[in-house]
């Protein structure tokens, strides 16, 4: 089939002959830096939004505060409570009513107001599952890996469960008006030995 | 015709490519076991199409991500089906790269010149998980929302940049509104970018290097078109039956919508990641963990990736074959074992372990029995094995103990599981009632808002955690909430010793409440005014448990006065009624228990209403200030307009607003006068300081409609 209507181009461009070697390298090398600049900086003004979670000045993040949990006379001795936290919860742009963010466990050891009562956050220190408290066995139990925690938070079998560390104790304990329980809630950092807060 | 095909092909050269589309040379001639290709591009077609229509449908932000699914799901025409499929085909999807590389490894058909297009291979792999993982928590469902968590905080434990990453694709330290356009942006964006340009990369240098044929000499060659085109339309087809059969019977499950306050007790992620999920139980520490979840992983990828240069050496194929057999039976086996961890109680008998519970129970019991008795607990404060110990030497069966704890073990793993195929039944119910609640309309806050207000969902939680440590709710069967009331004595504070009645007999301690299931009903009204309930309960001391007492039998009312209350009238005055006064009682019953406005009674009701059992208030009054024995209900109780007073107010009873205020506040002079409460607190005592109260006022509402059967439900 005849190929070659006039307007297609089909050859290469004549050679130029004796062409100015310089000029040649100068427009190779502004061709590079002009379509270099224009494929990256569209690209650089998209990461920097991108990385917004980590650039964001700390300034907006809310300060911690302490929320109230429960009255102490709903707390029996030696038992564990679980209990829902309560507190206002802004999420990009919505900034939620007073409502449930979390849960933590609480149990007190003695009546004698000047012990704190022990409380500690529901999520589990290996990868984030909610544990359990299971009355029967006095353990807090993990749905996720079979972690297992002792009535006093600390692991069971240290040597073969999965979680890196003990249940997280939160340590902004306070008690207001003589009975309430005030407690500053915070999560932590999952799947390592240290616990630091998020 | 012709003539514009001719120049149609001048203008685009057409015909060329289709002849090299359709013209391809098959060393060998077509085999079925070249269609895998073929159905993964297929299956990928599949996902772009029915990804773009969801995405039609589809709203990402933590407040419309769970509703825009419902509604697709259950109010657009056909949403079910093509939610289905995309859910399906990318299940499949998964299986046939399975597949699809172990042909490629078996074919060898990764060896030079291939290697390049085998890596290319590997990172589609890699693209389609990732597509999976994402997708996954789109619908932003309890489910795929806790799976996620997991998956995010195995990014975050990669040393040093692991936080950082975490919160990149987490778009901040929470999961939230970012999260989800995050995953959006990368699950309909970003990763089918990239995959298109890495398949047609695959595609081109698959026809630059041809089949790679086994044997190719046992056959005539042939071009792709017909045959092979006909078998790979055939697995297509068969994939897409599938889909459709699968999607049309077994409808994608949206759990309810994402609470971050809820335990959530079923977080599997989805089967084809269950291996890894199992695999991470075998580590433990910081470590392990870092090996179990990405070094390991990332050294069977890395192991893939070396294949073709591994494949040089001589006995490298059978070294890749081999290995490759051992990485997939191996994911096998653990998915297996993790669904097996889950589903163990499901397919064990009833009573396998009855051994193991008996004597459990009999520790237990030793407990009680202790703790009532008031003597030396050997078992405080030793941890579950010294328990063991204790109670094996004091049966002197200690030689059984080694069998003992094999079968504990047993023991646990199987209660494990059926906690876990309990929460799994919890989180079906509740994305049953979640989608029920969505039926009405959904509010601008959410679908959680619904379910935060939702009596059904609600009450039982908050009747566990508030109410049933005294109070039991329990049907005629016996199913419901309860728990065990131990046996307690009571104790003379001077000398710390139990104290005796005139007879010698150790005193009970009553220490529960009565049964709240049908409270106010005429039912529930015909046992408190039966003498023969109204204070029964059985003191078992086999079991150092009371037993049995719905009303007042394990109260302080029991006990409290010898000569007034209510069980003291019940049980001397009602014992012995003429036929008469039996008609009267049970016209006192359905006028009492119709102030409660029952929904279940609303017939019933209406029916004595027209009968004229039940009158105005007037009417009512006199009808409970008949006598019976020698009092009337008016006598101690307020009741519109008579005015007893040393007994709670019975205008209303039972009605939403006097449960209300009675739970709010017992001790109010409208109920209980001085004294004349056993032990029932106030819940919300102080209207005006929140910090005061046990509940919130709607959490008592919650509470107070869910006693009173008071919940939306679909129409039938
Ligand atoms: S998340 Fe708790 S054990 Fe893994």
């Amino acid at each position: 089939m005849a190929k070659s209507s006039p307007d297609t181009p089909t050859d290469d461009p004549p050679a130029k002959a004796g062409a100015d070697e310089r000029r040649t390298f100068l427009v190779q090398a502004s061709a590079i830096v002009i379509g270099g600049i224009v494929g990256f900086v569209p690209l650089l003004v998209g990461l920097r939004n991108f990385l917004n979670p980590l650039l964001r000045s700390k300034d907006d993040i809310e300060v911690d505060e302490a929320v109230r949990i429960a009255t102490l006379d709903d707390i029996e001795i030696g038992k564990v409570y679980r209990f829902k936290v309560n507190a206002i919860r802004v999420d990009a742009w919505s900034k939620h009513p007073p409502g449930p963010i979390g849960a933590v466990y609480v149990r007190r050891d003695s009546d004698d107001p000047k012990v704190l009562p022990k409380v500690y956050t529901s999520v589990c220190p290996h990868l984030g599952c909610s544990v359990d408290y299971k009355e029967d066995r006095q353990q807090f139990v993990c749905p996720c890996h079979n972690g297992t925690f002792a009535k006093d938070g600390t692991l069971v079998d240290p040597e073969t469960a999965p979680p890196p560390r003990d249940l997280d104790e939160l340590e902004d304990v306070e008690i207001r008006n003589g009975n309430e329980l005030w407690v500053v809630y915070r999560r932590f950092r999952s799947g390592i030995a240290a616990k630091i807060a998020e | 015709m012709n003539q514009l095909l001719l120049w149609l092909d001048d203008r685009t050269g057409y015909k060329g490519f289709v002849r090299d589309a359709l013209y391809e040379n098959i060393p060998g001639g077509a085999r079925w076991r070249y269609v895998w290709g073929s159905t993964l591009m297929f299956t990928f077609g599949v996902q772009m199409i029915t990804g773009i229509f969801l995405w039609m449908g589809y709203s990402p932000s933590a407040q419309t991500a769970w509703e825009s699914v419902y509604y697709i799901e259950h109010q657009m025409v056909g949403g079910s089906l093509l939610r289905g499929v995309h859910h399906y085909t990318a299940q499949l999807m998964v299986v046939l790269i399975a597949i699809h590389l172990m042909q490629v490894v078996i074919d060898g058909a990764y060896k030079a010149p291939r290697e390049i297009n085998f890596w290319i291979g590997l990172i589609l792999m890699k693209i389609t998980l990732a597509l999976a993982l994402t997708g996954y928590l789109l619908p932003w469902d309890q489910k795929g929302y806790w799976a996620t968590q997991v998956a995010t905080k195995i990014a975050g434990i990669v040393p040093v940049v692991g936080p950082w990453m975490q919160q990149l694709v987490v778009g901040g330290s929470d999961y939230g509104h970012h999260t989800l356009t995050r995953f959006f942006a990368l699950h309909a964006g970003v990763l089918p970018g990239l995959m298109i340009v890495f398949i047609v990369l695959h595609v081109a240098m698959f026809r630059r290097h041809g089949i790679k044929a086994r044997s190719p000499e046992k056959r005539p060659a042939a071009y792709f078109w017909p045959d092979q085109v006909l078998k790979d339309g055939v697995a297509c087809f068969a994939v897409l039956l599938t889909v459709l059969l699968l999607a049309r019977f077994a409808p994608a499950e949206l759990t309810a919508p994402a609470d971050p306050s809820d335990a959530y007790g079923a977080a599997r992620p989805e089967w084809y990641f269950l291996f890894l999920f199992q695999f991470l139980k075998f580590f433990h520490g910081e470590t392990g963990e870092i090996i179990g979840a990405i070094v390991i992983p990332g050294l069977v990828m890395g192991f893939l990736f070396l294949m073709p240069l591994i494949g040089r050496w001589k006995i490298g194929h059978a070294l890749n074959v081999g290995v490759l057999g051992v990485v997939i039976l191996g994911a096998g086996l653990l998915t297996y074992l993790a669904w097996n961890e889950d589903n163990v109680a499901a397919y064990t008998a009833e009573g396998a372990f009855s051994g193991v519970e008996g004597k459990l129970t009999a520790i237990e019991i030793e407990k009680r029995k202790h703790r009532a008795e008031r003597t030396e607990n050997p078992y405080r404060g030793k941890n579950e094995r010294e328990q063991l110990d204790i109670y094996f030497k004091a049966q002197g069966i200690e030689d059984e103990l080694d069998d003992f704890l094999a079968r504990l073990e047993k023991y646990k793993a199987y209660k494990k599981s059926q906690e876990h195929l309990a929460a799994v039944e919890e989180a079906e119910r509740n994305g049953h009632r979640a989608q029920e609640l969505a039926g009405q309309g959904i509010p601008p806050a959410g679908a959680l808002s619904l379910i935060h207000n939702d009596p059904k969902t609600q009450g039982p939680k908050l009747f566990r955690r508030h109410c049933a440590s005294c109070h039991d709710h329990v049907d005629a069967e016996g199913k419901g909430i309860s728990l065990l009331r131990p046996l307690v004595y009571e104790v003379d504070k001077e000398s710390g010793k139990l104290k005796v009645a005139d007879d010698g007999s150790k005193i009970p301690l009553p220490n529960a409440a009565p049964n709240l299931y049908g409270f106010a009903s005429r039912e529930w009204l015909r046992g408190l005014l039966d003498p023969q309930k109204i204070a029964a309960h059985t003191i078992d001391t086999d079991t150092y448990q009371v037993r049995d007492a719905p009303y007042f039998g394990n109260t302080r009312h029991r006990v409290m006065r010898e000569d007034e209350g209510m069980a003291w009238y019940v049980k001397t005055h009602l014992a012995n009624l003429g036929e008469e006064e039996q008609q009267s009682l049970e016209k006192i019953i359905t006028v009492l228990s119709a102030e409660a406005g029952l929904g279940s009674q609303r017939e019933a009701d209406e029916q004595a209403r027209a009968d004229e059992i039940i009158g105005d208030a007037q009417q009512n009054a006199a009808i409970l200030s008949t006598a019976l024995g020698d009092f009337s209900c008016t006598d101690c109780h307020r009741f519109h307009g008579q005015d007893g007073d040393s007994a709670p107010d019975l205008t209303g009873y039972g009605s939403r607003q006097w449960m209300i205020d009675f739970v709010s506040n017992p001790n109010h002079e409208r109920f209980y006068s001085e004294g004349a409460n056993d032990r029932m607190p106030a819940f919300h005592k102080a209207p005006n300081d929140p910090n005061q109260n046990k509940l919130t006022k709607k959490e008592i509402e919650l509470l107070v409609d869910w006693l009173r059967g008071d919940w939306y439900e679909p129409a039938k």
